[in-house]
């Protein structure tokens, strides 16, 4: 049977399956963020269930590339200055003080532990427990979302939260440029290279965005663009090894402080993405390597680290933020990593040879995910609820 | 501003289309990178020639042909043919979309409104293009093409009526490109629709016909046709019966499921190509049946239209840009006179054989003055795909004169690409049924 025709059955029967029997509605108590299609590419890999050629998932890498550029773009739009100034400050400074914490937490914890694990010392470390700290700092914004959004829990904590998880992916992702520049070989003359080349592709692609779309309506000839885009973005970023998401993160901040705002993009982006994700979160399942009992041991010593970190960050802001219930126990909410993590962890996976330890990465922070995400919008209702109640 | 960025990007894929590999772990990775840059580059490129092309009232569709013509490997040559291989895929899915929104157009109520008109027009534009054709290959046929053996009369005339089988060859997908494009409705959208699709059928049977007769007569090898047809009942049947059930399944999708429809057509296109590609059935025919019974035979044709033309239009660039990057310069000068004479004999042979079509079926002069007459034959003119498949089969069955015929078919059908939605946009913009006249302000 063609791969190909294999791969468009069981897409569709995990979309239905997830769909109807797990529901993101959380029929028996999970809420499925993509979980279900990171396992289904673990079992597809692992050629336990189907015999697939050996290059069947080599093929569709350039998937990965453009999942990644739209998830930049995704990212970047949500940065309006018109509306991020309207943010009290303090959150801002939650932002970065939360992360800071995460950031160092997890490169002390892991810089520990996996000079324990492997027996190295060596400052070939120093990329890969930044790369795992960088990750560590983002939170999923989708849990937040499910409490507001489906189960109508609408207080000013939960929007409070939605906006924190949404803008503490920034300094996480600052790092993951900063890494990728610094550690993608060559001298430091290349890295600055590399940085102007992603920086001019990322600022012209979202320049020629914003022009060709303006006073435009349509659906279609949105996606065209947005799709023409992310597309050369992509290839661009792959042939100078510099990170896409940076480039259309960037792409997508000079959209969305275009004048005038293109209103329309978000919801266009966002629907247009389910496909390229639910594939992309296969691939990075073919990626990810279960039987590694050293990445989830990992894991779970990370998750625990992130999480004292990120309570500490709550339990510190306390007095200043004048809210009930907010507290060191709001780290539950945001504990559930998201796509974006996966995201930031792939891009290094796909260059090997320059990042050699990405796929112990990759390991732990899939395994996080799938320890976390089926439980996240739970943890976060149990936290949120009675604040609503009382 | 916008020339400035354009051109920038223009340079950036240049360098990068020249000098793959400077950066990159491997000559894999290079193509790759290679390969995501140009297509990203022909999808810009192509919204925007055609958002220009709309600018001075031509159809998008030309400008994505001549988006792909330009970047094509005798050009500029970021398409290259190891790109144009890849994008196989892409170009089958364009197929399946396009033939969906082709079925869903026809409307059993107007089919059986024209039902008269529709089989006359096909039958008489399909009949004079064949004789028009056999005449022209009598009088002149070493001008038309270069016969390096030595022909009797009959064999001529058998050359010329498989030559006037694929010159009546229409196309179904630059119809619907430009009939979505123009959000067109009306008598003369659904007579050119409807023939156009019909058309495709009968082509393909009087071709299958005329194949069976020419190896008869003059012998041929059949060895290396990758993609010979069933026998013809079995492909009408099978492509039917495979339509029927496909569309059934699609319409208890949308009725029961209804989300994410746009997934569930491009995974249902997937396995259609698959299933077609092992059965060797028709794919268009399969997929216009699919189109047809969810308007035809549930409530869900609006759904089915709506979300085809919010995936179509990346799939369409794509497909088009295809379509004008295959287009082979070198050839197309080389015999630019006898084919611009050909494609011209066509022209005539459509026309006449429309107005003849009507006139039989009285259906142009039953209200008078009508908005459509003497426009309908223009949306005939636009040819492609089904007529280069035909082209490559000749040449792979018949070497010697079946090269030949290839080459003025793929330089005729060039031109009626660049030339066809031209007039067939004229057509509908004439007769008042474009809704979208001056797309400019979209």
């Amino acid at each position: 049977m063609n791969p190909l025709l294999i791969l468009a059955l069981l897409v569709t029967c995990a979309y239905l399956g997830g769909t109807y029997l797990f529901s993101r509605r959380g029929r028996f108590g999970f809420y499925t963020g993509g979980v279900e299609f990171l396992l289904l590419g673990a079992i597809l890999s692992s050629g336990t269930v189907l015999h697939l050629p050996k290059d069947f998932f080599q093929d569709l890498f350039p998937f990965v590339h453009i999942e990644l550029g739209w998830i930049g773009l995704l990212f970047g739009v949500q940065f309006d200055r018109r509306i991020l100034r309207h943010l009290p400050a303090i959150d801002w400074w939650l932002m970065w003080l939360k992360s800071l914490l995460t950031i160092a937490a997890v490169s002390l914890v892991g810089w520990l532990c996996l000079s324990v694990c492997l027996k190295d010392s060596s400052e070939n470390l120093i990329p890969v427990v930044l790369i795992l700290a960088a990750a560590a700092s983002l939170s999923s914004s989708w849990t937040v979302g499910i409490i507001y959004n489906l189960l109508k829990i609408r207080t000013p904590l939960v929007r409070r939260l939605f906006f924190i998880s949404v803008l503490d992916d920034a300094p996480g992702l600052m790092l993951f440029s900063a890494l990728f520049f610094l550690f993608a070989g060559g001298g430091v003359s290349d890295a600055v290279l590399r940085f102007i080349g992603g920086s001019l592709t990322g600022l012209i692609l979202g320049s020629l965005i914003t022009s060709l779309l303006r006073g435009r309506k349509e659906r279609g000839q949105t996606l065209v663009v947005l799709i023409g885009s992310v597309l050369l973005a992509a290839g661009v970023a792959y042939a100078l090894g510099i990170p896409v998401i940076y480039v259309t993160l960037l792409s997508g901040i000079v959209i969305a402080n275009s004048k005038p705002r293109l209103r329309d993009l978000y919801p266009t982006l966002a629907g247009a993405e389910h496909p390229l994700y639910l594939l992309f979160l296969i691939l990075a399942g073919a990626l990810w390597d279960p039987s590694n009992i050293t990445a989830l041991i990992l894991a779970l010593i990370l998750i625990a680290t992130r999480f004292a970190a990120k309570w500490w960050a709550f339990e510190l802001s306390k007095p200043l933020v004048d809210i009930q219930g907010w507290g060191g126990r709001l780290a539950l909410a945001l504990v559930s990593p998201g796509g974006l993590t996966v995201a930031m962890v792939v891009n290094f996976a796909l260059f090997p040879d320059r990042f050699p330890l990405a796929q112990l990465v990759l390991d732990i922070t899939v395994w996080a995910l799938v320890i976390l995400n089926p439980l996240g919008v739970m943890l976060a209702k149990r936290v949120l609820a009675p604040v609503e109640q009382s | 501003m916008k020339r400035v960025i354009v051109a920038m990007l223009l340079v950036l894929v240049w360098l990068m289309s020249r000098l793959p590999v400077i950066r990159t772990e491997s000559l894999e990775a290079a193509g790759d990178s290679s390969a995501l840059a140009a297509l990203g580059f022909v999808i810009l490129g192509g919204y925007i020639a055609g958002r220009c092309f709309a600018g001075i009232g031509l159809p998008q569709v030309t400008g994505y042909m001549l988006t792909g013509l330009l970047v094509g490997p005798y050009l500029v040559g970021i398409f290259d043919q190891v790109l144009t291989n890849r994008l196989k895929p892409v170009e089958e899915i364009a197929l399946v979309l396009i033939a969906l929104t082709a079925g869903g157009e026809l409307r059993l109520g107007d089919l059986r409104l024209h039902l008269k008109a529709i089989s006359a027009v096909l039958v008489m534009q399909t009949l004079i293009v064949l004789v028009i054709s056999t005449a022209a290959l009598l009088l002149a046929g070493g001008w038309f093409i270069r016969f390096s053996e030595c022909l009797d009369f009959r064999q001529i005339v058998i050359i010329a009526l498989i030559l006037g089988v694929m010159t009546s060859a229409n196309s179904p997908s630059v119809a619907v490109a430009v009939i979505t494009e123009m959000k067109a409705r009306g008598r003369l959208t659904n007579l050119v629709m409807s023939v156009t699709v019909a058309k495709d059928v009968f082509v393909i049977i009087l071709f299958t016909l005329g194949m069976t007769l020419a190896h008869g007569v003059m012998g041929g090898t059949v060895t290396g046709v990758d993609h010979a047809y069933p026998p013809l009942p079995l492909l009408v049947a099978g492509s039917l019966l495979i339509g029927i059930l496909a569309g059934w399944l699609m319409v208890l999708y949308l009725k029961y499921i209804g989300r994410q429809v746009e997934i569930a057509i491009l995974v249902m296109s997937v396995v259609l190509i698959q299933l077609i590609h092992i059965t060797s059935l028709e794919l268009l025919l399969t997929a216009i049946v699919i189109g047809f019974i969810i308007e035809n035979y549930s409530s869900q044709g609006p759904t089915l239209i709506k979300s085809l033309e919010r995936i179509s239009p990346p799939i369409y660039i794509i497909f088009f840009a295809l379509a004008g990057a295959g287009v082979n310069l070198p050839l197309l000068l080389e015999i630019g006179l006898a084919a611009v004479l050909w494609a011209g004999l066509r022209a005539l042979g459509i026309w006449l054989g429309t107005s003849v079509g009507f006139w039989i079926s009285g259906e142009e002069f039953r209200q008078k003055p009508s908005p459509t007459r003497g426009l309908t034959w223009l949306g005939y003119l636009p040819q492609a795909g089904v007529a280069l498949g035909m082209a490559s089969l000749v040449a792979v069955s018949f070497p010697g004169w079946g090269d030949n015929v290839r080459t003025l078919v793929l330089a005729v059908v060039a031109i009626n690409q660049v030339v066809g939605p031209v007039g067939f946009r004229y057509a509908l913009v004439k007769s008042g049924e474009a809704e979208n006249q001056d797309n400019r302000s979209n």
